[in-house]
């Protein structure tokens, strides 16, 4: 059977989910954990580490150790959230070819969709390595806040790690499925979603016949665990400088080991009163003598810190429900998604907004993969046992005269949609119009994420305003956009589906493709052989080790010596497969192992 | 509808019947009759109704599948449905529409039974207008679906940039028939009201929901029903020689012979054989509980047959083979939610019929230990995982871990130092073995 995987890509953690005979469940890495740190890095040998281990080094490496990607898929190199990171990055970013962002590495530099593919192929190796067979295709989760060159670029990345992407859905809506899954519930409930970079905060509805129905969603790009991080970063180099008049944050070595301690202390503070920050030699002072930092923060202090953005949460979501027209007691359940729902004051924060306490059945760093994994299986297998009504997060128009944004499909419309709206030409004899394709909430067009562009010419000569030109915007099931324009009076039409502008061309994309397999098929057959080799040779061990008692059992008879010669053969092809580094040779011959181990058993137990 | 496109959809006639039935609905009828509501449905009714229809002609039911012509259609009547719940469902816009086509909006409203989908549609409708052109059929409720009003009314100027004056923005929601502004464009004007019109036919065919997927160990579960419903039926010279005026029994069951020989009461051997047919007939079916529960009954009368027993005992570990996904599933949930006592009692009973599988065994030490109440059973399943998967790291981690719960270090330690051989760079590991230093 096909499996389809559900991949929760966060900024911090990923997560992956597979439904198995109906059951969702997450999948563990191979050392045992549940979440693999978003995290890639390039070793001074040119190795690449993925997850645990790449975070492992990432203080030593810190150059190139690439985290939070995910801020940076399907941006544009001179967007504001790229300037922003470009501050606090300790990896280099440069300009790629078509105005995205590229990271430098030690051997080339890669363009955003391919750090996020070496993470999405571990999670696929993950996969792999627990279903025993090939994994194609993927769903995927995103903020709900992610615009359309996000998305794309998210899904390019997903090609590029050799995965069909059949949905992208977003982060709060799947872990809405997971938490409403087989349970038949009929509610509306809310979706708070804090994790390492970003929030974001979604109203849906449930029916107990398996429908879900996206109500509204909102969010901000800009807040989540390293805001509260960098809270405590500046309390303890504020307080370093007051006592030994040194600045931490002109050392890079120091400011990165501040950021470690900081979300330690953080999340110490989740299940203790206070904690102890404390970082030897963490500096030299101006008399080159070595300085060390050592403060305790309690709960409290850190919650006096970060009251603020909590907050900022708070208000966003009182806005969210507003805009939704939703009073705050019809909101039946609250999910709480995300490392930093476990952070008390937060928690406290919106059980006292919701008047309840948050649901407790969810499992924070594990529901946004299984909403995943079940919307993949959803939609795969026949049955049409869920339905998922999803809305698209962001309005879209078309810039028009002036340079503002004309809405054709607001903000949380339930797709699929298309609407139609009729413009004009705006000049004199103006025989062809622009169609700027923008997505976002600003009303001045250039504040707004440009999604696509196309002309239609060919109008006839008239007056301003005397040409009518109908343009239809349709996004469909998949979330794909597609906008035409078409001339009423020639009937001439124009379109475009806005799909290819996640910042690199088909071409490249190609070329990633067919390198990110040859990575791929490289490392599995290293994998497989590794853990055949293994098998193997601990099953030679274990024949060995019979020998000596089969022999007595059987060494006086003349069938018995044939027997225990011809596993000595097996013994040595078997260890001949090794020394080839054959795995299919390796294969058979673990075979034959087992068959030889097991007869040996037998012939024992039964004396 | 385009009949050349029958053939190249891969939908069932039923499917078929029922995506074009809808797509007439679309063509004449009110808003209430698109979701087959009463007019005086309420809101949750509103919502159920789209609800279901969503589940049947979103385009996700058909994921997949190539639908040829059908795939627009059914983007239209999707779209169709959900501006008209948008509509139906939102107090002002509500009124609006209803005051369109004559209702009073201060009715009251009533909670309602999904109506039958069978069931002919009620009152007379009127006909809901498409966009005209060759514009793909953008579904327009009458009156008030302010995307398509907009559509229709507003002419917006389009770059190269001008100082053409923005014009004002939407007027607010209108009730239908006001007159809009004018524009270079002949809006839509929706009907004043309804029009009676022949009222159409409902999707001819009624939409059965699909029964749940079958588990995929069903073939499995069918062979066991089978070869057992083969052994029981094996016994059938057994229980027939309890009958009467049957010849003596020519093999096996000898103490059930002498048993039923030193019983006189015939009905009560009647009985017993009518039970073990029906235990039979069930197994045959497949009903395994119902087996257990007469099995129960058959013990009960005859306390000491062996071989009914032995029946007994098979019939209820097929019960408990047929509930496994079951109790597994709910075995997870329990763990998920921390009730780890009852997670290891439902663990346990899929591990009693499947000790080769290593996760019932292995999560079954794993909630014993979360559970903390019986660590040498936990120990003990730990060990059959480790057993039945002597590679695995996590099941030595597990091992390790309930022996340092249990206050034996030294073990502990033995159990982290081979999980350590099989995998030293696993972090759980190294966690565990620096606990335990
Ligand atoms: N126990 C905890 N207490 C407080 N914060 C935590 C805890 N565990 C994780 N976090 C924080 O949660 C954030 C990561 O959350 P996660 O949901 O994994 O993020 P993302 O979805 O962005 O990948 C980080 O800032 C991390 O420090
Ligand atoms: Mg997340």
């Amino acid at each position: 059977m096909e499996y389809v995987i559900g991949i929760d890509l966060g900024t911090t953690n990923s997560c992956v989910a597979v439904v198995q005979n109906g059951v969702p469940t997450v999948l563990p890495n191979r050392q045992g954990y549940k979440t693999t740190p978003s995290m890639i890095a390039m070793t001074e040998t040119k190795k690449r580490l993925v997850g645990h281990l790449a975070k492992r080094q990432s203080i030593t490496n810190a150059e190139y150790t690439v985290y939070a990607a995910k801020r940076l898929i399907g941006r544009k190199w001179n967007s504001e959230p790229i300037k922003q990171v470009l501050k606090s990055a300790a990896y280099k970013l440069v300009e790629g070819p078509h105005q995205d962002v590229r990271i430098e590495l030690r051997d080339r530099s890669y363009a955003v969709p391919e750090i996020s593919a070496m993470v999405l192929s571990e999670m696929k190796a993950i996969a792999e390595e627990y279903l025993g067979q090939e994994v194609h295709k993927a769903v995927i989760t995103v903020p709900a806040y992610f615009n359309d060159n996000q998305r794309q670029a998210t899904k390019d990345a997903g090609m590029i790690a050799g995965l069909e992407v059949i949905r992208i859905i977003n982060e709060p809506t799947a872990a809405a499925l997971a938490y409403g899954f087989g349970r038949r519930l009929d509610k509306q409930v809310a979706v708070y979603d804090l994790g390492g970079g970003t929030f974001d905060i979604s109203v849906l509805e449930m029916s107990s016949d398996g429908v879900f129905k996206v109500i509204s969603t909102a969010g901000d790009t800009f807040l989540g665990g390293e805001d509260w991080d960098t809270r405590i970063i500046d309390w303890l180099v504020d307080g370093f400088k007051a006592e030994h008049g040194v600045d931490l944050r002109a050392d890079r070595m120091a400011l990165q080991r501040l950021k470690d301690a900081a979300e330690k202390a953080k999340i110490e503070l989740s299940s203790q009163r206070e904690t102890e920050v404390n970082l030897p030699f963490i500096i030299t002072s101006g008399r080159n003598e070595a300085l060390h930092l050592q403060r305790v923060l309690t709960r409290a202090e850190f919650e006096q810190l970060t009251a603020d953005l909590v907050q900022r949460t708070v208000d966003i979501m009182d806005q969210t429900l507003d805009d939704a027209g939703i009073g705050r007691d019809e909101i039946e359940d609250v999910v709480l998604v995300g490392g930093m729902t476990r952070v008390p004051s937060i928690e406290r924060a919106v059980a006292q907004f919701f008047g309840r306490e948050p649901s407790k059945g969810v499992h924070p760093d594990e529901v946004v993969a299984l909403g995943a994994a079940i919307q993949g299986a959803a939609l795969v297998e026949q049955g049409n046992k869920m339905i998922l009504l999803d809305v698209t997060p962001h309005t879209l128009g078309v810039m028009v005269a002036g340079g503002m944004m004309e809405p054709l499909i607001p903000q949380n419309t339930t797709v699929p949609t298309a609407r139609t709206r009729t413009f004009t030409t705006s000049r004199d004899n103006q025989t062809a119009v622009k169609i700027l394709v923008m997505q976002g909430e600003h009303e001045r067009g250039a504040d707004n994420e440009l999604l696509g562009e196309f002309i239609l010419d060919g109008l006839r000569r008239a007056g301003a305003g005397a040409v009518e030109i109908d343009v239809t915007f349709e996004i469909n099931a998949d979330g794909i956009v597609s906008v035409r324009a078409k001339d009423l009076e020639t009937g001439r039409d124009q379109s475009i589906t806005v799909a290819a502008t996640s910042g690199l061309t088909k071409d490249e994309i190609r070329s990633m493709v067919e390198e990110g397999k040859r990575f791929a098929v490289d490392r599995k057959a290293g994998e497989e052989f590794e853990a055949k080799r293994q098998e193997v040779e601990g099953l030679i061990h274990e024949v060995e080790k019979m020998f000596g008692p089969v022999e007595k059992v059987v060494g006086s008879s003349d069938f018995g010596r044939d027997a225990l010669e011809r596993a000595r053969g097996v013994i040595d092809r078997a260890r001949q497969a090794v020394s080839k580094k054959d795995v299919t040779l390796l294969k058979e011959q673990s075979d034959a192992l087992s068959r030889t181990l097991r007869v040996f058993k037998g012939v024992v137990a039964r004396t | 509808m385009a009949d050349a496109g029958h053939n190249a959809a891969d939908l069932t006639a039923t499917e078929r019947a029922d995506i074009d039935g809808m797509s007439m609905l679309l063509e004449g009828g009110t808003l209430y009759e698109l979701l087959k509501v009463p007019d005086d449905a309420d809101r949750r009714s509103v919502r159920d109704a789209y609800f279901r229809l969503s589940k049947q002609f979103h385009p996700d039911a058909f994921y997949g599948r190539n639908l040829g012509p059908y795939r627009e259609r059914l983007d239209t009547i999707f779209r169709a449905l959900t501006s008209a719940y948008d509509v139906l469902s939102n107090k002002t816009q509500r009124a609006e529409y209803d005051r369109s086509i004559g209702l009073d909006p201060s009715r009251p409203l009533v909670a309602t039974a999904p109506v039958a989908e069978s069931a002919p549609t009620t009152a007379p409708s009127a006909p809901l207008r498409t966009q005209s052109g060759t514009q793909p059929a953008v579904v327009v409720p009458p009156a008030v679906a302010p995307s398509a009003r907009d559509a229709s009314t507003q002419s917006r100027a389009i770059v190269p940039p001008q100082p053409a004056q923005r014009a004002a923005t939407d007027p607010p929601a209108r009730p239908a028939g006001a007159t809009e502004p004018t524009k270079p464009l002949q809006p839509l004007q929706p009907p004043p009201a309804a029009r009676p019109m022949q009222s159409v036919a409902p999707p001819s065919a009624t939409s059965v929901s699909r029964p749940a997927m079958p588990a995929p160990t069903e073939e499995q579960q069918r062979a066991a029903r089978e070869a057992l419903a083969r052994k029981l039926a094996g016994n059938r010279s057994l229980s027939q020689s309890a009958m009467p005026a049957v010849q003596p029994p020519v093999s096996a069951g000898a103490s059930l012979q002498s048993q039923f020989a030193n019983r006189t009461d015939i009905a009560q051997r009647q009985k017993v054989d009518a039970l073990r047919a029906s235990v039979r007939e069930l197994v045959a079916k497949g009903d395994f509980v119902g087996a257990s529960n007469t099995m129960q009954i058959l013990r009960a009368l005859v306390p000491d047959d062996k071989s009914i027993e032995q029946e007994a005992l098979e019939v209820q570990r097929q019960l408990l083979l047929q509930l496994a996904p079951k109790n597994t599933e709910a075995a997870r949930e329990a763990e998920r939610t921390r009730h780890y006592a009852n997670a290891a009692a439902l663990w346990s009973k899929v591990a009693a019929v499947k000790p080769e599988d290593f996760e019932p065994n292995f999560r079954l030490g794993r909630c014993l230990l979360a559970d903390g109440k019986e660590l040498a059973r936990a120990a003990e399943y730990a060990r059959k995982a480790i057993s039945i998967a002597p590679r695995r790291v996590d099941a030595y981690v597990l091992l390790a871990e309930i022996f340092e719960a249990a206050g034996k270090p030294a073990s502990a330690k033995a159990a982290a130092e081979q999980a350590a051989k099989l995998d030293p760079t696993a972090l759980a590991v190294k966690d565990l073995l620096a606990r335990l230093r």
